[in-house]
């Protein structure tokens, strides 16, 4: 499709002076814009957040619904207004990914903001436990000085050659800091998992009931499934009894293979389960998009 | 009082009860013991594949030098047991048959690093073997993290010349250049372009990729244990072209990379031609292999004390009575 199609004609060669004044421009717009949000009074607060989602869902609902123009070159005009909402809706997918790409970034910069704010407080005002909230601040800094610093050292030429010869200090820094120290840390965490888990299911795996019987049969085969010795073991005893009894080949007796009766248990079991599961988690899905769409969700409505 | 309640207690009732430090220790030994085992002796256990690990490696094992592929990382250190393991025998994988591929993230932002990671420690042992290194610009792109990955990959899977249109990144000389013009991108303009998407993570996005380049581009699931159920759902139903389910899935696909498939489908047999040939004269069994002794012993001590615990149960029950 030709971008001239389009509502919005912004296409620049990069470097340009044109394309840094639009940036510019934006940057002003949208800081403008978040400062006039402040300013809002409040009963009018919540008739722009109503607003603002449902234009942002309604896109997507369009592109859904909307019906697409098929096989259109690169040229083609559009033919009526079926065909030109079609065209400038598929026009404006990159520009809306990447307003959500650099929504969801700063996100993420909120989400900085937010805990930098409590743990200063924390800090400055000396409460309980002021000690981690130093540790955290200080390793969040660690981490991004060094980071960066250590990205930049690896990106001229031959950098990352010179670097595996001899690392300097920063790239030492930054691999003590993340292999070192952030990698083993996270390992510890999810570790005592098993720990956890390990206790959990000698103390309440128990035979009670018929339900409780199956469970734990069908949690042993999938668990001995996963120990490749144990099914080469036990498919080869199968093996060595098909051929004593003079079974053929994919007769009654290979349906006693460790391999055969995970998958009957997979196949049958397990998958219809989870796609009950799952088509009903979609639908709860699909209620609570539109609840949160139409902006008559509890929490947004209120 | 709790010295006579312990002292009135049957065998029965002890084994029911064993304290919870007691087990701690007991798994932390049958652990540990096995990594140290196998870091000096070596142990290679059996393995046999399953068919989703089959498809996998036939798939890959057949990319060329001129194929290029996506490596979708989204695992973080929490899951590098499992992920890791499946990320390094990929890699090893493209390094060896100089298949291209285009890095990023869709899941979380500690992902691009750690991948970064295990390219420098693989190309560490590459040099180290005077073998040729995967280079940035010219064997694989780096495109960072998608923040909002369900926008970007419906955009990919509907126009990736736009998706990632104006989309730079760094040559060998450290020069900001478009995305399309590095030697993994030079034939790639639209998403059936790749010959495969590998995804690597700990949570279920297939969802998220599957109605959105599933039909476009192979899709192929490195997934932990945990999440593996509801990933061979999409295999089963033909939505997922190859599955590597966690650490068995790791040794499955390096026990693939030392056997190969024969023309019959059988791992290690020499009917030919060969599904997908394997790599003689490597150093195949890596990181899977590494943890599979200690996979095998914590399964059985799990197994143990799930039995311990229920013949406790039984001997109370029957002494009760």
């Amino acid at each position: 499709m030709n971008e001239q199609q389009g509502f919005f004609h912004f296409s620049f060669p990069n470097g340009s002076p044109y394309l840094l004044a639009w940036i510019i421009i934006g940057l002003i717009l949208s800081c403008g814009f978040v400062a006039g949000l402040f300013f809002v009074p409040k009963h009018l607060r919540r008739p722009i957040v109503v607003t603002g989602t449902f234009v942002a869902g309604f896109y997507f609902v369009l592109k859904w619904l909307w019906p697409t123009a098929q096989n259109y070159s690169e040229t083609e005009v559009p033919r009526g207004f079926v065909e030109r909402v079609s065209f400038n809706i598929e026009y404006l997918l990159p520009f809306v990914s990447n307003f959500t790409q650099v929504l969801a970034a700063l996100l993420l910069g909120l989400g900085i903001s937010s805990l930098l704010r409590i743990h200063f407080t924390q800090l400055f005002k000396k409460h309980r436990d002021w000690f981690f909230s130093l540790t955290l601040i200080l390793s969040m800094i660690a981490m991004v000085i060094f980071g960066i610093w250590d990205w930049s050292t690896r990106m001229g030429p031959g950098a990352d050659d010179k670097i595996a010869e001899a690392p300097g200090f920063v790239n030492f820094a930054k691999d003590l800091l993340f292999d070192g120290l952030l990698i083993n840390l996270d390992a510890v965490m999810f570790s005592i998992i098993a720990f956890f888990i390990f206790s959990a299911a000698y103390r309440a795996f128990r035979i009670r009931s018929m339900e409780s019987t199956i469970l734990l049969t069908v949690a042993l085969i999938v668990m001995l499934s996963l120990m490749g010795a144990i099914v080469g073991l036990w498919d080869d005893q199968v093996n060595n009894l098909a051929k004593s009894t003079g079974s053929d080949p994919g007769g009654i007796v290979d349906n006693l293979r460790l391999t055969t009766i995970k998958a009957w248990i997979q196949d049958t079991l397990q998958i219809p389960s989870i796609r009950a599961m799952d088509l009903g988690l979609a639908v709860g899905g699909l209620a609570m998009s539109l609840r949160l769409w139409l902006s008559i969700e509890k929490g947004v409505s209120n | 009082m709790p010295e006579e309640l312990e002292k009135k207690k049957s065998f029965g009732e002890k084994l029911q009860s064993v304290n919870r430090s007691i087990l701690y220790l007991i798994l932390f030994v049958v652990v540990s013991v096995p990594l140290v085992v196998t870091k000096f002796l070596n142990v290679q256990l059996r393995c046999k594949p399953e068919q989703y690990t089959k498809d996998t490696y036939v798939l890959l094992r057949n990319l060329g030098p001129n194929d290029t592929i996506i490596i979708d990382s989204g695992f973080t250190n929490s899951s590098r047991g499992e992920n890791g393991g499946q990320l390094e025998a990929l890699l090893r994988m493209c390094m060896r048959q100089k298949v291209k591929f285009v890095l990023f993230s869709s899941v979380d932002p500690q992902s691009p690093q750690i991948a970064r990671d295990f390219i420098r420690k693989l190309n560490k042992e590459r040099r180290a073997k005077g073998q040729d290194i995967c280079r940035r610009w010219d064997d694989y792109v780096e495109m960072g993290f998608f923040s909002d990955s369900p926008t970007m990959l419906q955009t990919m899977g509907e126009d990736l010349s736009r998706a990632w249109a104006n989309r730079k990144v760094k040559d060998q000389q450290g020069v900001s250049r478009d995305v399309f013009s590095s030697p993994p991108m030079k034939n790639v303009k639209k998403i059936e372009d790749f010959k495969a998407y590998v995804t690597i993570a700990a949570s279920g996005i297939m969802p998220t990729i599957v109605p959105r380049v599933g039909a476009k581009v192979p899709v192929i699931s490195m997934i932990t244990g945990v999440m593996f159920p509801e990933q061979y759902n999409y295999y089963k139903s033909g939505q997922l072209k190859g599955l590597v389910n966690g650490l068995s899935g790791c040794v499955e696909l390096e026990t693939l990379m030392e056997k190969g498939i024969d023309a019959k489908g059988e791992v290690g047999g020499k009917q030919l031609p060969m599904q997908a040939e394997p790599f003689p004269g490597e150093q195949n069994f890596k990181r899977g292999m590494a943890y599979y002794l200690a996979l095998h012993v914590a399964l059985g001590v799990l197994i143990l004390a799930v039995v311990i615990g229920n013949i406790g149960m039984f001997m109370t029950k029957r002494s009760s009575r």
